[in-house]
């Protein structure tokens, strides 16, 4: 719709300068060449302008910030409870598994700025299996979901009965918005907000053999799940 | 002796058609000054940045406030010019008189609006274009339908007349005396400094919250049109008083 409007603007246009040629309401001068041709790009800017921007944002989802915060929510009680098998798969970022695992114990620790959340859960076997899962870590700016740019939050290594958290290379999202102008704004609820970016922080929920004896990092405190 | 009954409208409507022809040239100056706001709105009007573990985030925001902002700059330059004593002259070539030359003047200045308004407000596509083609950027649009593209531009017409209305007040005052071309710019950074200087929020962020933040579109609209009458009113009443060519 807002595409057909500067066509129809461009042809009232042609149709008026038509009309008024014949009465010689005017002396064309370079003035008049110039507006007509600003005019012109503006409008045919306007018509343009819906294929480079708006089409890519409604391929991304809006979120509000209410159901961010009951997701979250949601997420959190189902991790407590050790119900992992009830997230929805979105959630889940990553899943890692270090298979026949030896030693009787594992000693988690972090080179991570902000800790991460850690949910244990001891399995009722002893398959030398740990399994590893990172849930969550959504971006959004101003209501927009982009977890898909923000990429891996954590990673991990398993060395000498050590499982180190680690933040992977510095990665950088650069995104452009373009929003109303003060004149809408002023009496819409874009007043009323302002720039929104919200990261939520990862959860990691940790899997062990039954008999293996978890052992802190002086930074990490762990939740276990079912006990 | 004229033998021709001269109607007020009439007299009107031929000085406004005049000025608009005489006048044609600014706005080319129009043009440029909305060429000069979008190239600097090209960097992105605003900007926010955050950080969280790895992650860094840089979002830039696009708009044309800065074309807008530039062309009440205009306008009210504009409104200054036309109260000139070259372009007052002008007005002696008709049977006119000086209110008959304010009402062609406040009709020019409408015009003006209207279209510096209306082109301000179309440059946002063009901005989203340029940025799209040239940076390569990748563009969210935040903006909404029709309805308020509409309301987006009758409201920018309006301000950019409201600061019309203000340009002709001081260019009538600055015609009344010189001295207001002193006075004006100390009324306008004394009081930024007085203020200051007795940590209060200045006079001008007063009047600017008083218009810019006024969330009701209908105290808003009264607020820029009372203000704009008031200030032609003003003009005319000091116009008036004047003597023939001065």
């Amino acid at each position: 719709m807002s595409s057909i409007i500067p066509i129809l603007l461009v042809a009232l246009a042609i149709a008026f300068l038509s009309i008024n040629k014949r009465k010689k309401f005017v002396t064309v001068k370079i003035t008049h060449w110039l507006l007509v041709i600003y005019v012109g790009v503006l409008l045919f800017s306007m018509a343009a302008a819906p294929f480079v921007a708006d089409g890519k944002l409604h391929a991304r989802e809006t979120v509000s910030e209410k159901e961010l915060s009951q997701a979250d929510n949601q997420l959190h009680q189902a991790l407590r409870r050790g119900k992992i098998e009830d997230i929805d798969e979105r959630y889940l970022v990553t899943q890692k598994n270090f298979d026949n695992y030896q030693g009787k114990t594992l000693e988690i620790d972090t080179i991570y700025g902000d800790v991460p959340e850690l949910y244990v859960e001891r399995k009722q076997v002893d398959d030398g299996k740990i399994e590893v899962f990172c849930y969550a870590s959504e971006l959004t700016i101003d209501s927009i979901d982009f977890t898909d740019m923000a990429g891996e939050p954590l990673s991990y290594v398993l060395e000498n009965n050590i499982l180190t958290i680690k933040l992977p290379k510095e990665r950088e999202v650069n995104v452009s918005i373009v929003k109303n102008e003060f004149t809408i704004n002023q009496f819409t609820e874009a007043r009323e907000k302002g720039s929104h970016i919200i990261v939520n922080s990862p959860y990691l929920y940790i899997r062990i053999p039954k008999n293996l004896e978890l052992i802190e990092g002086t930074e990490m405190s762990a939740i276990f799940v079912g006990e | 002796m004229s033998l021709m009954i001269a109607n007020f409208a009439d007299i009107v409507k031929k000085q406004y058609l005049f000025k608009l022809k005489a006048n044609i040239d600014s706005f080319s100056s129009l043009i440029w000054i909305q060429l000069l706001a979008l190239l600097f709105s090209l960097g992105g009007v605003g900007s926010t940045f955050a950080s969280s573990g790895n992650l860094s985030i840089e979002v830039k925001y696009y708009s044309a406030d800065l074309v807008i902002a530039f062309t009440m700059i205009w306008a009210f330059v504009t409104a200054i010019i036309i109260t000139t004593k070259p372009y007052r002259n002008q007005d002696f070539t008709f049977v006119a008189n000086r209110l008959s030359s304010s009402m062609a003047n406040v009709l020019f200045l409408l015009t003006a609006s209207i279209i510096g308004g209306m082109t301000a407000m179309l440059a946002n596509n063009l901005l989203k274009i340029i940025a799209y083609f040239l940076f390569n950027e990748q563009l969210y649009s935040f903006q909404s339908g029709l309805k308020e593209f509409a309301l987006g531009i009758a409201m920018t017409i309006l301000y950019v007349f409201c600061i019309s209305a203000f340009g002709y007040l001081v260019g009538t005052l600055v015609q009344v005396s010189k001295l207001f071309i002193f006075f004006v710019p100390v009324l306008f950074f004394g009081t930024i400094l007085l203020t200051t200087r007795v940590q209060k929020e200045p006079f001008l962020t007063s009047i600017f919250k008083f218009y810019f933040f006024e969330p009701s579109l209908l105290l808003a609209l009264l607020k820029i049109v009372l203000t704009s009458c008031l200030f032609f009113f003003a003009s005319i009443a000091i116009l008036n008083r004047m003597e023939v060519r001065r």
